[in-house]
């Protein structure tokens, strides 16, 4: 495993770099692009004094690197993101980020655990009907639900669930509260507020699933070890769950941390839609009023989960089918 | 290709095709016993008729308001009923499939022909550091989470490229843009002559000339509807979508040829053709882009529909085409609203269904590509 461990440590001295282009990048867009927090705060009545007079008292007035420099500084050394100017004034970002990040990850959360299960039930599922009409119909009902946008199938469900049968609480997000440090939150989880979220989060995911779980079951179908199960008389749901399922299911490893990443994607519209006080929404709104910290912190936050994400996928990978050499190929 | 494969069967599909059929026709065919791939390509070619006719089939402008007649329901004079602006919604779903057209095919062009067809060409053939640089780059970019990065793009340059698209049309006259236009359409004959003459190699007589008129053909149609775009007062969001999205769209696309090349370089024929003194553009072009254009295809029609829906999802979170522009995303936003989906639910039925449609049929179309042109993947 020598190969593996180089190669993982060569991915991760990517991560600081990777972040530190991202950061840069950011950073650059969201300083000249134009429009600023101070004067988006100060709406119809702006007095140029007092405009001034912020942004001396922020550092805005500052050339450009020197800002760049400051803030690396303290986010490096005392993990600071700044402070937010729009979103909620004078708030540490981090206290505005941690409370939404929390609310976010429960309806992704509901989110994998339906998945996962149903994805893995229809693709045995149509599997093991192969060359019958359930198997592309099964499969293909799930590909219709991936391809739909979710900005296409959420408002939709609201209206069916929500608007005509009134089985689902109008839009919102509420439930138990519970401290979080900063200010406190509501546990979703356990409120039907989580209901409409996490199915529209988990429908896309499903297709991919059962795809992956068909594929895998079809090979695995045709080993011998499977037949010779089969010969000695075990019953069909034996033969299913102990020889198939448990061979088939190890590559699914590889596709939850592609699944993490369409959640994360989709909360920006569950959160918009439903008004639920996450990320997402937060990702939005401070893309729109320029708040300068918080857009940095949300991005940073993003690119070096992604960044990590894509990493274990690659191990994963490398673990699962070591024919996979570690970034070797090209001696053509 | 057809002429250059009975001529040179070795050359365009080593061992594949019969000496009678190009592996194209073959694929062709393969496609068409498809149903759902049919049906897909019927949906796709339906709603870009629409959209690049947009300004001969809406029955209204898309900026037409009767404010006496808001928020109707479908009735003879408005078939998808009104906004609440009063505004045709038929119409507005007719010019915003030209919006959704205009950006995937920009971003098709830009983002995974120009950069990823030629930046993994380059970087698979050349390799040594600019393959390093090119490959590093694309990590960087591959790495960066998308949507966030595009919201963030979009709503902080908005005022910049309004104002550069703003300059460019004080300082260009009407007629100047017109000869602009003028310029395009005949760079894009040569361009598609070009590439037909690339395409073709050596084996050429005659054949081949429908071909390149088809090409022409469709760009003069693109250039056409992207000519409209500069009419329209939103052009500056087109051109900040499109632009953004090609920054992202083309890193998967240049892997995948990257990697196919690579191998392909090592192949006899392209050995053959270095011996007999062929420069390097010549080689890309007639040897390596042939032999990938299924893959490249392939990529294409697989990211259709994650373009068309990035233009739709940006427009839906307030950070893409603006309003009056019309779009999907636009029309959307609009319907799911509570109050809206309470008493006027037809507001969002039309433009998501349609919506939903679309993608659907890109993704079948899609996957029937792949399993078409990439035999072994089957």
């Amino acid at each position: 495993m020598q190969g593996l461990f180089a190669y993982t440590l060569r991915r991760l001295l990517w991560v600081p770099l990777v972040l530190l282009v991202v950061s840069f990048f950011t950073f650059t867009i969201t300083r000249f692009g134009p429009g600023d927090p101070v004067t988006i705060l100060a709406g119809q009545y702006q007095d140029p004094e007092v405009i001034e007079r912020v942004k001396q008292e922020r550092g805005l007035d500052q050339p450009f690197y020197e800002q760049y420099g400051i803030y690396m500084k303290n986010l490096l050394t005392k993990g600071d993101f700044g402070t937010s100017i729009t979103i909620q004034r004078d708030f540490k970002v981090w206290d505005i980020i941690w409370p939404r990040m929390l609310v976010s990850l429960q309806p992704g959360l509901v989110a994998l655990v339906i998945a996962f299960p149903l994805g893995i039930a229809v693709g045995i599922f149509a599997a093991l009907r192969q060359g019958t009409w359930m198997d592309p119909f099964s499969i293909g009902t799930f590909l219709l639900l991936q391809s739909v946008p979710v900005l296409v199938t959420l408002p939709l469900l609201v209206l069916i669930f929500v608007v005509k049968l009134g089985w689902l609480p109008a839009t919102g997000w509420g439930g138990p509260r519970v401290d979080v440090g900063p200010q406190d939150i509501a546990l979703g989880i356990f409120s039907r507020h989580i209901i409409l979220p996490a199915l529209v989060l988990s429908l896309p995911g499903v297709a991919g699933i059962a795809r992956l779980v068909r594929a895998t079951t079809l090979s695995v179908l045709g080993e011998d070890y499977v037949r010779t199960a089969r010969a000695k008389g075990l019953p069909e749901l034996t033969v299913v769950s102990r020889h198939v399922a448990r061979n088939a299911l190890l590559p699914l490893v590889t596709v939850v941390g592609l699944s993490l990443i369409t959640l994360l994607e989709g909360a920006f519209f569950t959160e918009t839609i439903l008004g639920i006080p996450g990320i997402g929404r937060l990702g939005v709104e401070a893309a729109q009023s320029r708040d300068y910290d918080v857009i940095l912190a949300l991005v940073l936050i993003l690119a070096a989960a992604f960044v990590v994400a894509n990493i274990v996928i690659d191990i994963a990978y490398t673990f699962i089918d070591p024919r996979i050499r570690f970034g070797a190929q090209r001696s053509g | 290709m057809a002429e250059a494969t009975r001529e040179l069967p070795a050359e365009a599909a080593p061992g594949l095709a019969p000496p009678a059929a190009s592996p194209w026709r073959l694929a062709l065919r393969r496609l068409l016993r498809k149903r759902l791939a049919v049906v897909a390509l019927v949906l796709i070619a339906l709603f870009y008729f629409v959209g690049l006719f947009a300004p001969l089939l809406a029955p209204k402008d898309y900026r037409d308001q009767d404010l006496e007649t808001t928020l109707q329901g479908p009735s003879l004079e408005h078939p998808l009923g009104t906004d609440r602006l009063g505004r045709d919604q038929l119409s507005r779903v007719i010019w915003s499939s030209r919006t959704t057209i205009i950006i995937t095919v920009a971003t098709v062009v830009t983002g995974s022909l120009v950069l990823a067809v030629g930046l993994g060409l380059l970087s698979g053939y050349l390799g040594g550091a600019v393959d390093t640089a090119i490959m590093r780059t694309g990590e960087v970019f591959a790495s960066l989470p998308g949507l966030p990065m595009l919201i963030l793009i979009n709503a902080t340059m908005r005022d910049k490229a309004r104002r550069a698209v703003d300059w460019l049309e004080a300082h260009l006259s009407t007629d100047a843009l017109g000869f602009f236009v003028l310029l395009a359409v005949l760079g894009a004959i040569a361009l598609a002559a070009l590439a037909a003459w690339l395409l073709a190699g050596e084996g050429r007589r005659s054949g081949g000339w429908l071909g390149l008129g088809f090409v022409a053909a469709a760009l003069i149609l693109i250039l056409w509807s992207l000519q409209g775009v500069f009419a329209t007062p939103g052009s500056a969001d087109y051109f900040l979508i499109f632009g953004a999205l090609s920054l992202f769209f083309w890193v998967g696309g240049a892997r995948v040829i990257r990697s196919q090349v690579l191998s392909l370089r090592e192949t006899e024929y392209v050995l053959a053709a270095r011996a007999m003194g062929a420069s390097t553009w010549r080689i890309l072009g007639s040897h390596l882009l042939p032999n990938v254009s299924p893959i490249i295809i392939v990529g294409v029609s697989a990211s259709l529909g994650a373009i068309a829906g990035s233009e739709i999802a940006l427009t839906f979170l307030g950070v893409g085409v603006h309003d009056p522009t019309p779009s999907f995303g636009a029309m959307i936003f609009e319907g799911a609203s509570q109050p809206v989906l309470r008493n006027h639910p037809h507001l969002l039925l039309a433009p998501a269904v349609v919506v939903g449609l679309l993608i659907f049929a890109f993704n079948l179309l899609g996957d029937a590509l792949n399993d078409v042109l990439t035999p072994k993947a089957r």
